[in-house]
């Protein structure tokens, strides 16, 4: 087969040309430290790619919710904590005015201790955070007990507010008003109770005053049942927020193995392609030396 | 009789017939880097020889005629070759631009999908804010105009083939018209047995854009003029006459149809080859097919997002309110997601309408919780999330553009062999024309050397007699 001049230059320069053409691939991969910069050059991972930053944005998301999720708990437990408090006052208030014999003046100092107590009570179940009502249910706008008169008043709902913390994981962030302090579903009515407490030391009623020290301890124990149950919540939050990120990482490793470029090997081809050219290049040079008009 | 002068006239031929030689060979190097050029030699023979005193005795030499060298075979090969990879080259630049449409980058509809659902997970912490409230607006419009931007890119890039196919037809036609003309200076010229090299090398060319363009066949006839036909048989070239291509301009993009002076025949898909066969493709079954699948995806995000929202209560007590809008398509017959990536919009004006909860109580986030979990459900065809569709889509033109890559690397790598196959039987090589050129001049030498004998016997003959 003979071999002509125009042969020879179109096959150096198809080689000169692919050769130039990984070159600056492998340039692109280095410099950019990304392997997958546009579908073609993986399409079956391209998929994966979009799929996987979408979950990372998702499991981010989730973790935004998780650390708000956390604060409205720390916040209803704190509120707790002073329901629960108020309730250990309250029974040693009437332990202290049960005991030995008092004058109408003391009597009248307790009850309006216990009416304090009973405020604070009031106060505590009207709860705003961030102007919204802690215990009114979904009813946020709605003040739960208007009427320290009247514990039978109820303004919020029996809604319980979830919130997502993963994927088809959902955790309760509150307490509504009715359970916690009327005590439906078979409790007791905390602000009720203060307000016959309130009533019976002043009417100098020990005996019915000291009846209710039962009930003070099973208010108490409904107060700690509900506080004990958000707390289960939170560690519920916490793990669930401990498992996103470790979710988040490994989705990042997972995306990093994807679509990012191999550093060593990035360069190595590099190198590779550089060499591949230089050496078609010299080649080249050497073809255009080696002439039959030098013979003549 | 044969005598001193009968003797010069041979030398006399051979020294223009080597002259002849030199000339070719002339031309051959000249044309060494013209493209298409096929090397040409010359046919020597001798001149009939005469009776003289019982013997035949030669008169000399003669340059016959002057051929170019050729092989059909592989020029055969070439046309072919040259179809297919005038097909997969045509769709390389607009499968590249598609790519930066439906790009793996940061903006990509996947992450406004995302977005718009985040808001809505967010809304679903905060559920009587107006922040959040007016910030799921704000993202349920930026997935919109997302939607609206790829539509119209796609709308473009449909635009732009369609631009690129009716540009070629003026080319097309002229090419046609001048292979008519060569074919009547091939026949003209030829009938005098004299073979019109240039021509037919300018021919060949031509045959050869037109199958990277079209893909074409032809034949020649006896006469020397070829027949042109696309695949199916419509005649483009036909003896003397050269039909033209036209380009009828439709809603959908242009129809390609043949006049045959007489009747128009439309020259559909099947017809078709080469480069138009590639953007027709492209933008008659790969584009709409992308758009299809963009229109579903607008189509059942609207739908499942209206549908949840419908269901639920606005903090105005609003309740039943589609949260996007989609302007049905126009054709009964299309299916009811076309042309929804156009059209769908945010329905909704007001923050209080969006429905976070399934009451009015401004605490009631179950609906916003169903619309977050809505986001990564498999609604689509119930295998694919909304954003997983997306990223199928992306999946899908990286396949057929890397595919695209390859054939066109693998067709340009057999087109430089076969054009070196076919330059080693039809090229033409320095070496070769180099040592023709010795060989000749020594040919011209002897002649020469041949007339300074002749001339030195005049000489002698001359002197017989003083």
């Amino acid at each position: 087969m003979k071999t002509t001049l125009t042969a020879t230059y179109r096959t150096l320069q198809s080689q000169v040309g692919r050769a130039s053409a990984r070159m600056q691939q492998s340039l692109e991969t280095a410099a950019s430290g990304v392997r997958l910069n546009k579908p073609s050059d993986d399409p079956s991972a391209a998929a994966s790619v979009i799929s996987t930053e979408s979950q990372i944005r998702d499991s981010e998301r989730f973790q935004s919710t998780i650390s708000t999720a956390a604060s409205q708990l720390d916040n209803l437990d704190s509120v707790l904590d002073e329901v629960e408090n108020l309730m250990v006052e309250a029974k040693e208030l009437v332990l202290a005015a049960g005991n030995g014999s008092l004058g109408e003046a003391d009597f009248e100092a307790y009850s309006q201790q216990m009416k304090m107590l009973k405020e604070d009570a009031y106060a505590l179940a009207n709860t705003q955070i961030e102007g919204k009502y802690l215990f009114s249910g979904y009813e946020f706008n709605a003040t739960p007990f208007p009427d320290t008169e009247d514990p039978s008043l109820y303004q919020g709902d029996d809604n319980h507010v979830e919130l997502q913390i993963g994927p088809g994981q959902k955790v309760v962030t509150n307490v509504t008003g009715a359970e916690l302090f009327q005590g439906q579903g078979g409790g007791i009515n905390i602000l009720g109770l203060l307000g016959d407490l309130e009533q019976n030391l002043g009417s100098m009623d020990m005996e019915q005053a000291l009846s209710r020290l039962d009930d003070l301890e099973v208010g108490a124990d409904q107060v700690r049942g509900y506080r004990s149950k958000m707390g289960t919540s939170a560690v519920r939050i916490e793990e669930a927020g401990v498992r996103m990120q470790e979710f988040t990482d490994s989705m990042e490793t997972k995306l990093s193995s994807i679509r990012d470029a191999d550093i060593v090997e990035a360069y190595s081809d590099l190198a590779q392609q550089e060499q591949a050219l230089q050496a078609a290049l010299n080649v080249t040079a050497k073809i255009s030396q080696l002439s039959i008009l030098d013979y003549f | 009789m044969s005598g001193l002068s009968d003797a010069l006239n041979l030398g006399k031929t051979s020294l223009s017939t080597h002259q002849t030689l030199i000339d070719v060979t002339g031309n051959n190097i000249a044309n060494v880097n013209t493209d298409g050029y096929s090397r040409q030699n010359v046919d020597l023979s001798t001149v009939p020889a005469l009776n003289f005193r019982g013997f035949q005795i030669g008169r000399g030499v003669t340059a016959s005629n002057i051929q170019r060298a050729e092989d059909t075979f592989l020029s055969r090969q070439i046309l072919d070759k040259n179809a297919a990879l005038g097909e997969q080259s045509a769709q390389a630049t607009p499968l590249a631009e598609l790519e930066t449409i439906f790009n793996l980058g940061d903006g990509n509809l996947t992450s406004k999908i995302d977005q718009f659902f985040d808001s809505w997970e967010q809304l679903s912490v905060t559920p009587d804010g107006t922040v959040e409230r007016d910030t799921v607006l704000q993202y349920g419009t930026l997935l919109t105009d997302s939607f609206h931007n790829i539509s119209q890119d796609l709308a473009d890039l449909s635009q732009q083939v369609d631009d690129a196919l009716t540009s070629k037809i003026g080319d097309i036609n002229q090419k046609l018209q001048q292979i008519v003309e060569y074919n009547e200076r091939i026949a003209t010229v030829e009938s005098t047995g004299i073979s019109d090299n240039a021509s037919r090398d300018a021919r060949d060319s031509l045959l050869q854009d037109l199958s990277y363009s079209l893909g074409i066949q032809y034949y020649e006839n006896q006469d020397g003029r070829v027949n042109v036909q696309l695949s199916t048989g419509l005649p483009l070239v036909s003896d003397k006459q050269a039909f033209s291509l036209e380009a009828i301009p439709t809603t959908s993009g242009s129809k390609l149809q043949l006049d045959l002076g007489t009747a128009t025949r439309v020259v559909d898909n099947q017809s078709l080859n080469g480069e138009f066969k590639g953007l027709v493709s492209l933008r008659d079954e790969f584009l709409p097919k992308v758009r299809d699948d963009l229109d579903k995806l607008a189509y059942s995000l609207a739908t499942e997002v209206n549908a949840l929202h419908a269901g639920g209560t606005g903090l105005d007590g609003s309740t039943g309110k589609a949260f996007f809008s989609t302007a049905p398509s126009s054709d009964p017959s299309a299916s009811p997601w076309s042309g929804a990536s156009a059209s769908i919009e945010v329905a909704l004006t007001d923050g209080n309408q969006l429905a976070a909860g399934q009451s009015a109580a401004s605490g009631d986030n179950r609906n916003a919780l169903l619309m977050a979990a809505l986001g990564s459900s498999e609604v689509i065809d119930g295998t694919d999330s909304f954003g997983s569709f997306y990223g199928k889509m992306t999946s899908y033109i990286g396949i057929e553009s890397s595919q695209n890559q390859l054939s066109v690397s693998g067709l340009e790598d057999s087109m430089v062999q076969l054009e070196n196959l076919l330059d080693a039987k039809v090229g033409v090589s320095l070496e070769e024309e180099m040592i023709n050129l010795i060989q000749y001049q020594r040919g011209f030498e002897a002649s020469a050397k041949l007339l300074t004998t002749v001339d030195e016997m005049m000489d002698t003959v001359l002197s017989i007699k003083r």
